[in-house]
């Protein structure tokens, strides 16, 4: 496989709190070093993670691609998911008028920050973005923190969904007549009454005026979610799943391979991030407590290898003695990482 | 000023009665994101709180079901279960709650149930600004025509920001009209907002990007002027390595030191921030997650001291 093919996308999904930000601009200088020009996408990196990859800046708020410092090749964009749904709403919506409809809808308002899902459907929107352009040899997308990592799979889908069965269910006809009242529609007979004495009926006009409205929207949404699975599916995309070597995690990374087996897509390797190094010899308190955590990382590292069964690599990704401050302690994060993903991240 | 395990920062008080007083609430909210041990230390609290002979309710909002895990039962499956010696464990399911608010509330009927559970009206509540959030502390409150037993502690959803929880009683008198849900939001606000029957819980990993997102935390409800937290806890700092340590293998006692450094540097950050009552927990390196909670009950216990 060429290098042009092979390694384009790398997906690094995973549970908050496990350090994949981090891992994602390791692997993101090792590649621009290696000579590819890179672009890193994330999401909430730390104020200390953000300074190091340049986004700290009104540009990079604009969602826009920010050389990194001193890493040549290297540029890292930060999405925010509700000004990446307004552009998205903008630049498709058929017409201005269009368009204010639905970014001035107050259900929209609400789903747009805060239905499971859209996040994630919006690091999926500016990947195609950013894709599209052609600029970038390279893209590695950090996903948002995400309670389980299978969010980021399905949540695209989910999110097409649920705006189908709304348009279908809601901007079918009118539901309100020339006086305000709602007719039989989508809840059926008596649902009038029992809607505005409970929740009122005013949700219900935003709900019908949003699914409206973004009913023109709604073929190239669809359209757009396709291609970036599309995308996900090619032979030079593949999945690095960051976990972290406790006990809870090692069920939740199981079930995250067999998801992405199921679905079709390459999980390239799971890294197990911030294990503990083991003490060389038997010392006091101190090397004590580490030589517990230690062990502790081991079980569940060897406990994950053996359900795997080899089906895909563990990489286990020492813990430093202090956080990466610099792109050349990130890289050295990596190198483990960087060698299993093969040629191109190296 | 300083003492062993505990911080004084009130002479008048100390961690220990703030956890003892957390059984005097009705409602306890943990709050804390992902990775710092948050549903970890609702497990403890629980048992802490039962062993100090309260009835203790805890509500697990995930509907992947988690917290059952901690405390070493099965899972609930929705209803309320007993998991160990007055704690009753119980799954939170936001749709199934405003359902129950919703059909509570008109006559029930056939055409009633057959409304709230169409996809339509799941599509309704899905958006409506703060509902779901809504529903899961109307749960808390024991507004739902639920009665939990004795003191709940809920712990707060992973991600989205802690902050979204707390103002959905606020978004929901915003968007919804007069009726039974919004004279719910302004109970649910009312007991949220009093120091007497809530407490907030929060929790931090002592490292740099806990620690700032706690500080913001700590911030934002001070801004809405919701009680200040009974308790922090920064959960997670490694021991000093001692002498012996350094002459058995220079390399790994230097790498404890340093972590140890720099998670007493994280967590002193945030104590010098945070003028209340604050914890500091040890990373214990624990088999499974009942071991886990055993320990750090110990650890809780022991700070009281």
């Amino acid at each position: 496989m060429s290098r042009t093919t092979r390694g384009r996308l790398l997906v690094v999904v995973g549970p908050g709190g496990v350090g994949k930000t981090t891992l994602a601009s390791g692997l993101a200088v090792r590649s621009a070093r290696s000579g590819a020009r890179t672009l890193v996408i994330t999401f909430d990196p730390s104020r200390r993670l953000a300074a190091l990859l340049g986004v700290d800046t009104a540009a990079a708020a604009g969602a826009e691609p920010c050389a990194v410092p001193g890493v040549p090749g290297l540029f890292a964009a930060l999405v925010e998911p509700r000004a990446t749904f307004d552009r998205v709403v903008a630049e498709h919506s058929p017409d201005e008028d269009a368009k204010q409809r639905v970014l001035r809808n107050r259900y929209y308002d609400s789903l747009a920050g805060r239905l499971a899902g859209v996040f994630e459907y919006m690091a999926v929107e500016r990947l195609f973005e950013l894709h599209a352009t052609r600029r970038f040899e390279r893209i590695v997308l950090d996903t948002p923190p995400a309670r389980n990592a299978l969010d980021f799979l399905h949540a695209p889908q989910r999110i097409v969904d649920f705006v189908s069965g709304g348009i279908a269910r809601f901007a079918a006809r009118d539901w309100f007549d020339a006086d305000g009242r709602l007719r039989g529609g989508p809840l059926g007979r008596g649902a009038a009454a029992l809607i505005e004495s409970t929740i009122g009926l005013d949700i219900v006009r935003d709900v019908t005026e949003f699914f409206s409205a973004f009913r023109p929207l709604f073929d190239g949404f669809r359209e757009r979610a396709d291609a970036v699975g599309a995308l996900l599916a090619q032979p030079g995309s593949a999945f690095l799943l960051a976990t972290a070597p406790t006990p809870a995690r090692v069920p939740e990374a199981m079930r995250f391979a067999r998801a992405l087996a199921d679905d079709g897509l390459r999980l390239a390797a799971i890294a197990v991030n911030r294990v503990h190094p083991a003490p060389r010899a038997r010392g006091g308190d101190g090397l004590r407590f580490l030589s517990a955590l230690a062990r502790r990382d081991d079980t569940a590292c060897a406990s994950l290898e053996e359900l795997l069964s080899g089906t895909c690599p563990v990489v286990r990704v020492p813990m430093r003695p202090s956080a990466p401050v610099d792109p050349e302690a990130l890289a050295g994060v990596t190198g483990d990482v960087a060698e299993v993903l093969g040629p191109g991240w190296t | 000023m300083t003492s062993r395990r505990q911080d004084r920062h009130d002479p008048a008080g100390d961690a220990g009665a703030a956890v003892r007083g957390l059984g005097e609430r009705s409602l306890v909210v943990v709050l804390g994101k992902g990775g710092t041990g948050r549903s970890t230390l609702s497990a403890v609290l629980a048992r802490s709180l039962a062993e100090s002979g309260r009835d203790v309710t805890l509500i697990d909002p995930d509907p992947r079901e988690s917290l059952h895990r901690f405390l070493g039962v099965a899972p609930s499956g929705g209803e309320p279960v007993p998991a160990g010696p007055r704690v009753t464990l119980q799954l939170a399911d936001p749709v199934q709650i405003v359902t129950g608010l919703v059909t509570r509330h008109v006559p029930v009927g056939l055409i009633a149930r057959r409304i709230v559970r169409s996809n339509a009206f799941r599509q309704i509540v899905d958006g409506a600004p703060g509902l779901a959030e809504l529903a899961l502390l109307a749960r808390a409150c024991g507004e739902d025509g639920t009665s939990p037993r004795g003191t709940v502690l809920l712990d707060a959803p992973a991600t989205g920001h802690a902050l979204a929880l707390l103002d959905a009683p606020r978004l929901v008198a915003e968007t919804i009209a007069d009726g039974p849900i919004r004279a719910l939001a302004a109970r649910v606000a009312s007991v949220v907002a009093d120091p007497e029957r809530t407490a907030f819980v929060v929790v931090a990993a002592p490292e740099e990007l806990p620690v700032d997102e706690t500080l913001e935390l700590l911030g934002g409800l001070e801004e809405r002027a919701l009680p200040r937290p009974a308790l922090v806890v920064v959960n997670g700092l490694y021991p000093e390595a001692a002498a012996e340590d350094h002459d058995a293998d220079p390399d790994a006692a230097r790498f404890v030191a340093a972590r140890h450094a720099s998670s007493a540097r994280h967590a002193a950050r945030l104590a010098a921030s945070w003028q209340g009552e604050l914890i500091r927990l040890p990373l214990v390196p624990a088999d499974d997650e009942p071991a886990l909670v055993a320990a750090l009950g110990r650890h809780v216990r022991d700070a009281g001291r």
